[in-house]
């Protein structure tokens, strides 16, 4: 049988003394929480929530500035702003369920534009289920977040072991038009498929004939049109890491 | 079970059946099964070879950058449109969504700025014209607004057939206020079955959860994508269930390929097979399950749902080493 506790042990009443102590005046001069001074919400809360998303070592690291920028943000940029910390997100989450992933730090630390995100590995963990956006009472996306956080990892060299068993995806669609799973990663697992998957390996163009289903491969113009958008939009070059300056 | 998704007036315009490289390699059948139903259905449509594939792999494993992804999406609404197809019909839910965003993002003009710069290169634009002519469909969104015609072309009934729905995250969760119906308890793939006479499950517990595959996470942490998969897997084994449809091939693949590893791994018994929307609907059309659903394509021994829908003849033989498979002949048409 689980005891209550005593009542002492509930009553925090000294403590939230103690707490309010600390919050400045709503009139007074005295803005060390904030330590900035100027125009400063005069509701004590605003200003302890304020602190409580002001950067840790009070430098504006422009991550913040850069996600809500993002394309992807466009309409979830006002959703991040508004975050509640509610937890909805991770309650949600696949990944905070069955891995080390909690979706709503990964909120708090963007609004905090946490520079450390830029080396968190933990970001790979995302499933891309879109559970946290569709569920978020102010239309925050972590999920398009982690797509932001990532495509910076890559993109500074850090994220570049995460990615680098994928690829092959880039050199197949650049090389046939064609994305699906390259062969190299599912033969990994495809052990465990056993035979009928070997089967329809070596027998999908006869079933795509059988079918009436056609080239797998696009146009020719298709596949030169695509290789000019990959090309002039760096998709293959951001896969070698940052250039060297002057390299 | 009442019916819960909305009515929607027809989808009358012409259609690109938009190629998914999942369905081409791994279910091609299911591309075959939805020509076979618009044919059916007199949906007018063509399979646009300048289509290129949507790079919704290669975007969700980031190893394509967006600008690349908004592209590709921009070069293919031209092509829709220049075919004069404009609505893009959705085999794959992440390319429905891939698509999608592309569409809300090129309405910002610096970024249509930006990705027409990119389009130059191949002689293209993505206008005011493209904007707003190009439709984006999922396959199954263009079926249920032809739903009152499902009725009378029914050859085989399902009855007492109890069908799930696994509901495909990129269609329920990216766009939820574009979704037909409840996206946390979609009924569109049920609604659309029940005039073939399928008993319908409805909500039940992890309906909403995702399948597992989480892109990579299939293949980098195969633990936790393996334990997402088996709590559905037992979720739906509880309800009883005896097909579970599918509106995406990557959770597709997530299922039929992995139901019979979880199974024996974990001991778990789970007694139903997987099927896309479109090929058990194609079925109860009076399909062939060969050469228009493409069951040759699938992991899970299809044969005994097939004989008992009346799709085989009752020739197969239940034998210890599960090779019933083997033993049914393939029926002539």
């Amino acid at each position: 049988m689980i005891g209550l506790p005593e009542r002492a042990e509930l009553d925090r009443t000294s403590e939230a003394q103690e707490v309010m102590a600390a919050v400045p005046a709503t009139d007074g001069e005295d803005r060390a929480l904030s330590g900035t001074g100027g125009d400063q919400p005069s509701n004590p809360y605003a200003t302890l929530a304020a602190n409580a998303f002001a950067s840790p070592s009070g430098e504006d690291s422009g991550l913040l500035a850069r996600i809500l920028s993002d394309p992807r943000m466009q309409h979830h940029a006002a959703g991040l702003l508004s975050c509640l910390q509610c937890g909805i997100c991770t309650s949600g989450c696949p990944a905070a369920r069955f891995g080390d992933f909690s979706p709503r730090e990964i909120s708090r630390r963007a609004l905090l534009g946490d520079p450390s995100l830029l080396t968190d590995d933990s970001v790979w963990l995302c499933c891309y289920c879109y559970t946290c956006q569709s569920r978020c009472p102010r239309g925050n996306s972590v999920a398009v977040i982690n797509q932001v956080i990532r495509g910076m990892q890559v993109e500074s060299g850090y994220g570049l072991k995460h990615i680098a068993l994928f690829t092959a995806w880039t050199d197949q669609f650049y090389a046939t038009g064609l994305g699906g799973w390259p062969h190299q990663l599912l033969e990994a697992i495809a052990d465990a498929w056993g035979d009928r998957w070997w089967h329809l390996v070596e027998h999908l163009d006869e079933m795509r004939d059988e079918l009436g289903v056609g080239s797998l491969y696009p146009s020719e113009k298709a596949m030169g049109e695509l290789r000019a958008i990959m090309d002039e939009t760096g998709c293959r070059e951001r896969l070698q890491g940052p250039t060297a300056p002057g390299g | 079970m009442p019916t819960t998704t909305p009515d929607i007036a027809p989808i009358t315009g012409r259609v690109e059946l938009f190629r998914s490289c999942l369905v081409s390699t791994q279910y091609p059948g299911v591309e075959a099964a939805t020509k076979w139903l618009f044919e059916q259905l007199d949906v007018e449509y063509i399979v646009n070879p300048d289509q290129t594939c949507c790079t919704g792999l290669g975007y969700y494993t980031d190893v394509v950058s967006f600008p690349t992804t908004v592209a590709v999406a921009a070069r293919n609404a031209c092509v829709a449109v220049e075919a004069g197809h404009p609505i893009q019909a959705y085999l794959c839910s992440t390319c429905y969504a891939i698509n999608k965003k592309a569409r809300d993002v090129l309405d910002e003009p610096e970024q249509r700025r930006r990705t027409n710069d990119v389009l130059k290169k191949v002689g293209r634009e993505y206008d005011d014209a493209v904007a707003s002519e190009v439709r984006h469909h999922h396959v199954l969104e263009i079926l249920w607004s032809r739903h009152p015609s499902i009725r009378g072309l029914v050859k085989r009934r399902l009855s007492g057939l109890k069908v799930a729905t696994h509901p495909a995250c990129h269609y329920c969760k990216v766009f939820p206020d574009e979704v037909l119906g409840d996206g946390e308890d979609l009924m569109l793939p049920e609604d659309l079955l029940e005039p073939t006479g399928v008993e319908k499950t409805g909500y039940y517990p992890e309906k909403g959860t995702h399948c597992g595959a989480g892109f990579r996470q299939r293949f980098v942490n195969p633990g936790m994508s393996m334990a997402v998969t088996r709590e559905k897997l037992r979720r739906l084994a509880e309800r009883g269930v005896d097909v579970c449809v599918h509106m995406c091939p990557n959770c597709h693949i997530q299922f039929d390929r992995f139901h019979d590893v979880i199974s024996q791994t974990a001991g778990e018994d789970y007694p139903f097979v997987h099927l896309h929307v479109q090929q058990l609907l194609a079925l109860a059309l009076g399909a062939d399950p060969d050469k228009v659903c493409g069951v040759e394509a699938h992991s899970q021994n299809l044969e005994p749902l097939l004989e008992r829908i009346g799709a085989r003849e009752r020739v197969s033989v239940a034998v210890a080493d599960g090779s019933a498979v083997a033993a049914a002949p393939r029926v002539p048409v």
